[in-house]
């Protein structure tokens, strides 16, 4: 899939992006610790992860709660947006066989010693639209100039 | 040591490493794991082809394919600090990821070797209604590539759990 190019000028404040959404079953969490080699048991093993863990199920691991809200990121901003920064913090737990959604909202748009800025506010969402994971995130957008 | 801060499992040994600069750890980045790691983060839609799709990469700005924004998640930094920190702060029930903050500056492309020298920037520890203890660790990375430019910056916070059973026979900082 190519995006279309977005530019600054494109922008507003306020502005929703369009969400990136996902059911993470087995297969997308063993993909993704093959992938990032996050081999951990409470990744992948209900067993360990309720019984020794003491969690409620096998959890989502963050870097990928991560990588979707970057996902949503990229997918607005095209090939010529840039992530300049990625905070998030994984309050809440996701687990396994659920749909969680990454989403973020417009915060500022700004120029900074000549480059063009948007500031988020980026978070994923459960199935019941709790926040699990709240961040912020900077973009560097070409202009139309 | 004052009441209420006294340590439940940071032991002396752990605390001698904040701030301490470790051993380089040095990654090798090659189209493998550049195109593996685009599939898994897009699974099962479709990956962006600027991550994995030489042919389409090569008409971008970029003129190759570089690496998605988080494939720094797995760069595997965080061992010889924990190998450190681990002997003396006994065993946890679970360790979870608390947090992420990364600042990227220069893409990162097959054949690049990153260094970074990791270091341990805090330990905190708040007890737990269980009468547990959830230990904070707080690690920093900052990645140059083989042509010294700095590619990005990484920090990282972990939690571990340690129920009231664990917390038997530490010898916590302070006390001998």
């Amino acid at each position: 899939m190519t995006t279309q190019q977005l530019h600054w000028e494109d922008v507003r404040d306020g502005q929703d992006v369009p969400p990136y959404s996902q059911k993470v079953g087995y297969m997308e969490l063993n993909r993704f610790a093959g992938a990032n080699n996050e081999l951990v048991p409470i990744h992948m093993d209900p067993d360990y992860a309720k019984d020794v863990a003491t969690l409620p199920d096998v959890i989502v691991m963050g870097n990928l709660k991560l990588a979707y809200i970057a996902n949503a990121l990229t997918d607005w901003a095209g090939d010529g947006g840039w992530i300049q920064k990625l905070y998030v913090e994984y309050r809440k737990m996701d687990l396994v066989n659920k749909t969680i959604t990454a989403k973020a909202k417009v915060t500022k748009k700004y120029e900074q010693d000549g480059k063009h800025l948007v500031d988020l506010e980026v978070w994923v969402e459960n199935e019941d639209g709790e926040v699990t994971t709240p961040g912020r995130a900077t973009l560097l957008l070409p202009s139309r100039g | 040591m004052t009441a209420g801060t006294e340590s439940k499992v940071i032991t002396d040994a752990a605390r001698a490493l904040i701030g301490k600069e470790l051993e380089p750890v040095t990654i090798e980045i090659d189209k493998t794991l550049l195109k593996r790691f685009a599939i898994a983060v897009k699974s099962p839609n479709p990956p962006n082809p600027l991550y994995c799709d030489e042919e389409y990469a090569a008409k971008t700005a970029y003129g190759g394919i570089i690496a998605a924004p988080t494939l720094s998640g797995g760069f595997p930094w965080l061992g010889p600090i924990l190998e450190q920190v681990n002997p003396s702060m006994g065993k946890y029930r679970v360790g979870l990821n608390g947090g992420n903050e990364y600042q990227f500056f220069e893409p990162i492309r097959a054949g690049d070797v990153l260094t970074a020298r990791p270091k341990l920037t805090n330990l905190s520890e708040k007890p737990r209604d269980d009468g547990g203890v959830m230990l904070v660790l707080d690690l920093e990375a900052e990645f140059r590539n083989q042509r010294g430019e700095r590619v990005l910056a990484a920090r990282q916070t972990l939690l571990r759990i340690y129920g009231p059973d664990q917390l038997q026979g530490f010898r916590p900082a302070g006390q001998t």
